[in-house]
């Protein structure tokens, strides 16, 4: 079972692959059939992945500006994660100057509305929404560094974000319209990430020149 | 200051242990074993090596019957060359102090 997925996977990997590194992934794929244990063969495509995935992204599938873009873009996201913990930081400090400032004035109703989400907010949520943005930013850095590994922190991080949802649902969805000048600037980072991330799925499927290999 | 290209720890590892059989075919499942990296880090080092035309690669007949082709590796003379380089500048860098002799 673990074998036969250890192949599903790499056969997914080589179509998705850029033409240059398909041979790249069929050497992978029968490297597979020497690993004579079920789990490491499985462990072996599974690494093959992600590093593939990734250092295609990083290396030929992402131009320049596309890279810049998504690192941008992936930082904002991350501002957008750090949002709602510095907020509700602010609330139980009663510091009013940075609520007013992040938009949860007092005279809006937005505030009001905002009041019990931040005395329901726990702590184990403040920590994941700011390791979050943490992980995010460190993506975004690898990503301007052509680092493969880029991929990895961004699996990690999405992983949490997907925790967070799950095990904090409520709380995640109110997170998501804390202030309205938070909805706002979360609208504005989404668009362009949801737009670098559709073109480099598009960049994904062209073609390159033929590797070297022989 | 500028990096030096091919002088991360994992690439040396992958030279050294390319450069101890300089003549014989090596392949992927071994130099992992050998090297200690995941595929993940072995192979995209693999292709940045042999776009630099340090690494030669060729589709060689498997020895068990029956089975196919298998994709193997040897460094080129300039790649030779490079991982002798970096071996050598390595023994002449300082060794940190928990490493020297008491």
């Amino acid at each position: 079972m673990r074998r036969r997925l250890a192949f599903l996977l790499i056969q997914s990997l080589e179509r998705a692959m850029p033409l240059d590194r398909r041979q790249w992934v069929a050497a992978l794929a029968r490297e597979i059939e020497e690993i004579p244990d079920d789990s490491a063969a499985l462990g072996w495509a599974f690494s093959s992945a992600v590093g593939m995935t990734g250092d295609a992204m990083m290396k030929h599938t992402v131009p320049t500006l596309a890279r810049w873009g998504l690192a941008t873009a992936t930082s904002l996201f991350a501002v957008s994660q750090l949002f709602p913990t510095v907020l509700t930081l602010a609330w139980r400090h009663g510091n009013e100057g940075l609520l007013n400032s992040l938009g949860a004035t007092m005279v809006s109703g937005s505030y009001h509305r905002v009041v019990p989400i931040m005395g329901r907010m726990s702590d184990l949520n403040l920590f994941l929404c700011a390791g979050t943005a943490a992980l995010f930013v460190v993506a975004a850095l690898q990503t301007l560094r052509r680092k493969a590994n880029a991929a990895t922190w961004y699996a990690v991080a999405l992983f949490i974000v997907v925790v967070q949802v799950l095990f904090h649902q409520s709380n995640a969805i109110y997170l998501d319209i804390f202030t309205s000048r938070e909805l706002m600037m979360t609208g504005v980072f989404l668009v362009p990430l949801s737009g670098m991330l559709a073109l480099m799925v598009w960049l994904g499927r062209q073609d390159y020149p033929a590797s070297r290999l022989r | 200051m500028p990096r030096t290209p091919n002088a991360s720890p994992h690439t040396r590892a992958v030279l050294s242990a390319l450069a101890a059989q300089p003549q014989a075919w090596r392949y992927g499942y071994e130099l992992s074993k050998e090297t200690g990296l995941k595929s993940g880090t072995l192979y995209p080092l693999l292709i940045r090596l042999s776009d630099q035309g340090l690494l030669e690669s060729e589709w060689r007949p498997s020895v068990q019957a029956g089975r196919p082709p298998r994709h193997a590796y040897r460094l080129t003379a300039e790649g030779l060359a490079l991982a002798r380089n970096r071996a050598v500048s390595l023994e002449a860098q300082p060794r940190s102090p928990s490493e020297l002799p008491a």
